[in-house]
């Protein structure tokens, strides 16, 4: 008699059934498990592993530190002295296929204090492929839930969720951000839009943004070479100055019921859901 | 004042720099095990051939201040110091020194790393 795990129940030699019934009632497991890439919950100080792979991949610059408290657990601060994480060279089995959708959420928490800035200030910038998801401190002292992505280091594309106070995330408080790359094919075979969400309140804001002649850059650039958190790439002058918490990455569109169940009624949700 | 001046400036000061500052991270990563890192000085970033001063007592949380660590800054330059310490958790160590400043069309970072031996400088620039 052999173990079937196709059926949950034990086989006989002749192929009659015996045994038990398969437990009925258990939830599924989660869709967010569905082409996640990576996880990452920054409660672990200097290795900062992948929650998916296990794997820690990070060069850790200037010493960024957990910061407590996060979401869910602790969270990475990457905001006192432009210090963070950078992913130079992805291991392959991190990569993103440039031919696909792809989704990025993160966690915010602006910290109070930073300067008002121009269009050049960014407190928080996490980066991929040349594209930068962070806040942008307005004038209001609030922040946008803001993207910029690059053309072969020349040409830069602000991509700001329109600002609206009730938009706007304040500093000292955690607020949810969704970061979604259109491919083509994905979006009725015009070029790549990227699409921007972010929640703050409970209500969900959401903006796209056409690319026109501009994707194909991003990904033969010289510059598609990682990611970041904390920071801005390749500038000093662009302060990091939030917090950041629960970075997933998935290669595919997060559904509207996903988002809701990362969001999680403001108490945020980590792998494995 | 030209950008490529400027960078010229930038680049003068960090290649004296090279030279101090090996030595002093050598016996600073013996003595603590890690590369020192230097806070960026000025706080406000020099911008448009416009000099600002570097601040010697500048320092990191934990970590000496320039002057203490022995590291010599301009007295006034048109753009901005800083040194970053890299590290990974199979061991890897490095230090990064670099200059930045803004200009019109953007922010300019011209660094050099040393991992063992000395990268090559280089320059960029976000719009």
């Amino acid at each position: 008699m052999t173990f079937d795990p196709n059926y949950g129940h034990f086989q006989s030699a002749q192929g009659g059934g015996r045994g038990f019934q398969p437990a009925q009632g258990a939830a599924p497991p989660s869709t967010l498990l569905d082409g996640l890439r990576w996880f990452y919950k920054f409660d672990t100080d200097s290795t900062w592993p992948d929650a998916v792979s296990g794997g820690s991949y990070w060069t850790e610059v200037s010493n960024p530190t957990t910061v407590t408290p996060g979401v869910i657990g602790l969270g990475i601060d990457v905001g006192t002295s432009r210090n963070y994480l950078d992913y130079a060279y992805p291991p392959t089995n991190l990569l993103i296929d440039p031919d696909k959708s792809w989704t990025q959420s993160f966690w915010f928490k602006p910290i109070a204090g930073e300067p008002t800035g121009g269009s050049y200030h960014r407190d928080f910038a996490a980066y991929e492929w040349q594209m930068v998801v962070g806040l942008t401190k307005r004038a209001t002292g609030n922040y946008l839930f803001t993207t910029a992505a690059g053309s072969g280091g020349s040409s830069w594309y602000d991509l700001n969720l329109s600002g609206t106070a009730a938009s706007e995330y304040t500093d000292g408080v955690w607020g949810f951000g969704v970061f979604t790359y259109l491919h083509k094919d994905d979006n009725d075979g015009t070029n790549s839009i990227r699409s921007v969400i972010a929640r703050v309140g409970g209500t969900e804001y959401t903006a796209s943004y056409s690319f026109a002649g501009v994707n194909y850059d991003i990904y033969s650039g010289a510059y598609a070479n990682g990611a970041r958190v904390g920071g801005y790439p390749f500038s000093y002058n662009y302060d990091a100055g939030s917090y950041l918490d629960l970075w997933g990455f998935w290669d595919r569109i997060l559904t509207s019921d996903e988002r809701d169940e990362l969001y999680n009624s403001g108490a945020g949700k980590q792998y494995p859901f | 004042m030209s950008v490529e001046t400027i960078k010229a400036e930038a680049e003068l000061y960090l290649a004296s720099l090279q030279d101090q500052i090996l030595p002093l991270q050598e016996s600073y990563l013996l003595a603590n095990g890690h590369y020192w890192q230097g806070l960026g000085t000025p706080a406000t970033t020099p911008s448009d051939g416009a000099v600002g001063n570097p601040d010697p007592n500048a320092a990191r949380s934990g970590m000496p201040s320039w002057s203490v660590f022995g590291a010599t800054l301009p007295f006034s330059a048109p753009f901005a110091v800083a040194c970053d310490e890299l590290r990974r958790p199979d061991g890897y160590r490095g230090f990064r020194i670099a200059t930045y400043f803004l200009w019109d069309d953007g922010s300019w970072t011209g660094a050099i790393l040393y991992d063992g031996s000395w990268g090559t400088l280089e320059w960029t620039r976000v719009p």
